[in-house]
């Protein structure tokens, strides 16, 4: 008996002690890989393989001249502007479609909505086929507008269904204030519901950005060297008996900066996003 | 706001007519490819076959193999994201000083090109590389876990685990802060330990949640690509070969549109049976909650 | 400024049989103000939002005036509404807030600016004007939802239950303010609430609803002098009237051991030996004889004290108020026995509730 009391600080402690170990612990599984690919990217080819890593040795440069010299900074171009049309795209078509969804009041709304869900478990192997099919005939392929076109669609559905989700939250009556003070249905989703939504527009816009960033098999098959990403650059680095480590992980290390900057802009916003709006 | 029906058609509309020229049209192409024989490589040849690729398919060990080994892909991958993730959202719970860089630094993973993940990994995962030298450092066995045909799968689905577990920790962190406070406070003053308050209360209540995450695991790494392409290709062999590899050789490598019609078109099929299993059982757990 | 005409308007909702609000005949005189009262789900909110252009209307017609309405778009029918959780823009402040719809409607900014302030000084928010909603009290959001209406200075005034998110405090202050407020714009004004007491005190008229039918429209007095039946009766006035079914006798009804007399043609009109007795709670007096009160509760408010207690009418208990002097009160257990006041006796069919005589 006379041990019970103290034994509880001591247990409580201890408990406190582990949770800081994992908290380490998860933080080191989380960030090592990007360390150690910004690491390998600033050494030379000889000392890539030695172990233990030596994080603190001076860097390296020749893998990054050698990348920014090889064109590589036109593929982030492409990135860019191929993420930022499809984000601002996305964002305004399924903010109008998310609204008029969120608004119906129809048995049919359910099943559209499933529908819509339904577009993002379609893999992108099996529809790349057609599209690039479809591409070839129309002569939209290694275009910005095929690609971005195919990225909206994409994207859509997971758009509409968060924003969709984002609507809910507006309180009818706010909208119907706006009508009450002279708006008609466009003018209030424009001055009243949008503005209202803006976190919501924010977080669609993260995962949307990301996503496209991100995405490389569709690139892959519908981009050759005119409107091809960053990302599809990457399997070049992999020649058939040797990979130079030291160039793919400087080009990874560019084309993972523009997300994570993005990622620190809006960070408040990050987790929301990413998790499909599923987090407050 | 009741909104009349020509504000809801018009609002559609846009997004309706994408759908339909980006996929159902190419939906359609599927459906109607794969009743033929369709290469591009031979075109002599093409012609309706009826289901002939279908039963071509059937025949295919390598195609049971893909099947087999995605979902053993997906499997692997949700087995491990999920209960770490879980894991991680309770330490998050604990708000331990820290806790905010995390949650912070937790989200890096996901914000990576699955592309990029994969060869970082492989990297790490070579010969004499990271991981070898981290086991050894901790006294294990080393294993070329990527060149070994038992283990290539599994290991490139850990990956895919590590990159989605923040995912399942940041959602059910944030599930677990929105339960209400009463309810396991009262189970506290009902004599409820940490352990049975977890079991009985915490993840029941968040549990149509954790459905949810299942189903959007499951769709996302069913369909994964990059990943298993940039570190195995499907190998050694076809030991790490998943459908959508699968499907990739025959579209775009032995172009044989016709037959990888028809495997897109099972991958479809299957896709929407096991999603429709997994949202039956969140309405059903829904109806629990409530 | 208008009158407001509701002729056979009639609502129902997809998906279900009953109307939500069945053929409302109302008129709503110039200046007026109406207050629609009757408990959840009788349809006071759809018939306010039916004349807001919120709702539909599925038969009859709604006038403004001499206008049509019916199917005019909201914002097209000069009016402004309060609604009860008062939908503030919660990005805009509050000078935007009540600036809104003139800016829609295209005013030139000073004159805006005008009258937002002149709105402003009569609400006492003078001080508030640069804020946004969410650094607002309850109290002061409520005044910036009857800002942004009277800003407008509109046709006719809606308000759905404004009063309901407030304490009960500030609710009868700003209970009075409103009315007193109206009273001065004197703009027509339709107001929804669920509460008897604010459509008693704020009203020029009542009108009572149940189940989407009116059942009665008329001053407070006479809503509380002459209920047309047994729900308004029961429904308007608190401590509720005493709703009794008694037996009919020659002459009269048996209260007790004696006879309250009616007159044979009221009688008459039951159609049976079976008629509901309604007596408020102040119109039943101590007496030797009558009905045997026994008293459960007593509640003292100082001049007065209301007994809560039952009574036994042929054998069977029923709950019965009734008011008593405050500074002779009973106890707990006692048993008085009261009389009705011989000319505040409501007889209502057993039937179907309709007043007699």
């Amino acid at each position: 008996m006379a041990a019970r009391p103290s034994r509880r600080p001591v247990r409580a402690g201890l408990s406190r002690a582990v949770g800081y170990v994992l908290m380490v612990l998860v933080v080191l599984v989380a960030v090592v890989p990007l360390l150690l690919m910004l690491r390998v990217a600033l050494t030379p080819a000889a000392d890539w393989r030695s172990m233990p890593i030596d994080w603190f040795r001076a860097p390296f440069t020749g893998s990054f001249s050698q990348v920014l010299s090889d064109g590589f900074l036109g593929t982030l171009l492409n990135s860019f502007i191929i993420a930022v049309v499809t984000t601002v795209a996305v964002v305004l078509l399924s903010a109008i479609a998310g609204h008029a969804l969120a608004r119906m009041r129809s048995r049919h709304k359910e099943n559209f909505l499933f529908f819509v869900l339904g577009t993002r478990m379609g893999p992108a192997v099996v529809f790349a086929l057609p599209l690039y099919l479809l591409a070839t005939k129309v002569q939209l392929v290694d275009t910005y507008v095929g690609i971005i076109l195919v990225y909206i669609v994409y994207n859509l559905a997971f758009g509409i269904w968060m924003m969709h989700g984002f609507f809910l939250d507006v309180p009818a009556e706010v909208e119907e204030a706006g009508l009450m003070d002279g708006l008609s249905e466009w003018g209030v989703f424009w001055r009243v519901s949008l503005r209202m939504v803006v976190p919501g527009l924010i977080a669609t816009a993260t995962l949307v950005f990301i996503l496209t960033w991100n995405e490389f098999f569709y690139a892959f098959v519908l981009t050759r060297e005119d409107a091809n990403p960053f990302t599809t650059t990457i399997p070049g680095y992999f020649g058939a008996f040797q990979v130079d480590w030291g160039q793919m992980f400087a080009a990874s290390v560019l084309g993972v900066l523009p997300p994570v900057i993005f990622g620190v802009l809006v960070r408040r916003w990050l987790a929301r996003g990413l998790s499909g709006g599923l987090v407050e | 706001m009741r909104t009349s029906k020509r504000y809801t058609t018009v609002a559609l509309l846009p997004a309706m007519l994408l759908f339909a020229v980006v996929l159902v049209f190419p939906t359609g192409y599927v459906i109607n490819l794969m009743f033929q024989r369709y290469s591009l490589t031979d075109v002599t040849g093409n012609r309706y076959v009826g289901v002939d690729n279908f039963a071509r398919l059937a025949g295919e060990d390598r195609f049971w193999t893909a099947a087999l080994n995605s979902i053993v892909f997906s499997g692997v991958s949700m087995a491990v994201s999920i209960p770490i993730g879980i894991g991680i959202a309770l330490l998050i719970r604990r708000r331990l000083r820290g806790t905010s860089v995390l949650r912070a630094l937790l989200i890096v993973p996901m914000v990576l090109a699955p592309l990029v993940v994969g060869a970082v990994f492989r990297f790490m995962f070579e010969s004499g590389g990271f991981i070898d030298w981290l086991l050894g450092f901790v006294g294990l066995d080393v294993t070329p876990f990527l060149a070994n045909p038992t283990t290539a799968l599994v290991t490139v689905a850990v990956v895919d685990a590590w990159q989605w577990v923040p995912f399942v920790a940041i959602v059910t962190a944030a599930a677990m802060e929105t339960l209400p406070r009463e309810v396991l406070e009262a189970a506290r003053l009902d004599g409820v330990n940490a352990r049975q308050e977890l079991w009985h209360f915490t993840l029941p209540m968040i549990r149509p949640l954790l459905a949810l995450v299942a189903l959007i695991r499951f769709m996302d790494s069913f369909r994964e690509f990059d990943k298993i392409f940039i570190m195995t290709n499907g190998g050694p062999g076809t030991s790490s070969e998943t459908l959508p590899i699968y499907l990739y050789r025959y579209a775009f490598q032995y172009y044989e549109m016709g037959y990888a019609a028809a495997v897109g078109f099972t991958m479809l099929v299957l896709i929407s049976v096991i999603s429709t299993v997994i949202v039956r059982w969140m309405r059903a757990s829904q109806g629990v909650a409530q | 400024m208008a009158t407001v005409t509701f002729d056979r308007a009639t609502r129902v909702y997809p998906g279900s049989d009953d109307p939500a609000v069945d053929q409302l005949d109302l008129q709503v005189e110039d200046g007026e103000f109406l207050v629609l009262v009757g408990p959840s789900g009788c349809g006071k909110s759809t018939s306010l939002r039916m004349l807001a252009g919120l709702e539909e209307v599925d038969s009859g017609r709604i006038l403004i005036g001499d206008r049509d309405v019916t199917h005019a778009a909201p914002k097209d029918r000069d009016i402004a509404m309060v609604f009860q959780n008062y939908a503030l823009y919660p990005h805009m402040t509050v000078a935007d807030n009540m600036g809104f719809a003139l800016k829609i409607a295209g005013l030139p900014k000073d004159e805006i600016r005008r009258r937002v302030e002149e709105a402003a000084a009569i609400l006492d928010l003078e001080q508030f004007l640069d804020r946004k909603p969410k650094a607002l009290s309850g109290g002061q959001r409520q005044r910036v939802a009857m800002g942004r209406a009277i800003v407008r200075q509109p046709q006719v005034f809606l308000m759905d239950e404004p009063l309901s998110n407030l304490d009960a405090k500030l609710r009868v202050q700003t209970r009075t303010q409103i009315a007193q407020l109206q009273r001065r714009l004197g703009v027509t004004t339709v107001y929804v609430t669920h509460d008897q007491v604010e459509a008693m005190t704020m009203g020029d008229r009542v009108a009572v609803l149940k189940d989407g039918l009116l059942q009665q429209v008329g001053s407070p007095r006479d809503l509380y002098d002459r209920p047309r039946n047994v729900f308004v009766a029961g429904f308007i006035g608190s401590p509720a009237m005493n709703l009794l079914e008694l037996t009919a006798v020659d002459g009269g009804v048996r209260f007790g051991d004696t006879v309250h007399p009616v007159e044979r043609s009221v009688l008459g009109e039951a159609g049976q030996n079976r008629v509901t007795v309604g007596v408020r709670p102040e119109d039943l007096l101590p007496s030797e004889h009558g009905l045997p009160l026994t008293v459960g509760v007593v509640e003292e408010l100082g001049a007065d004290a209301y007994v809560y207690g039952t009574t036994t009418v042929d054998g069977e208990e029923h709950p019965m108020i009734a008011r008593v002097d405050g500074r002779r009160p009973p106890a707990k257990g006692d048993t008085l026995h009261v009389v009705p006041n011989p000319g505040h006796v409501h007889l209502f069919s057993t039937v179907d509730g309709h007043r007699l005589g």
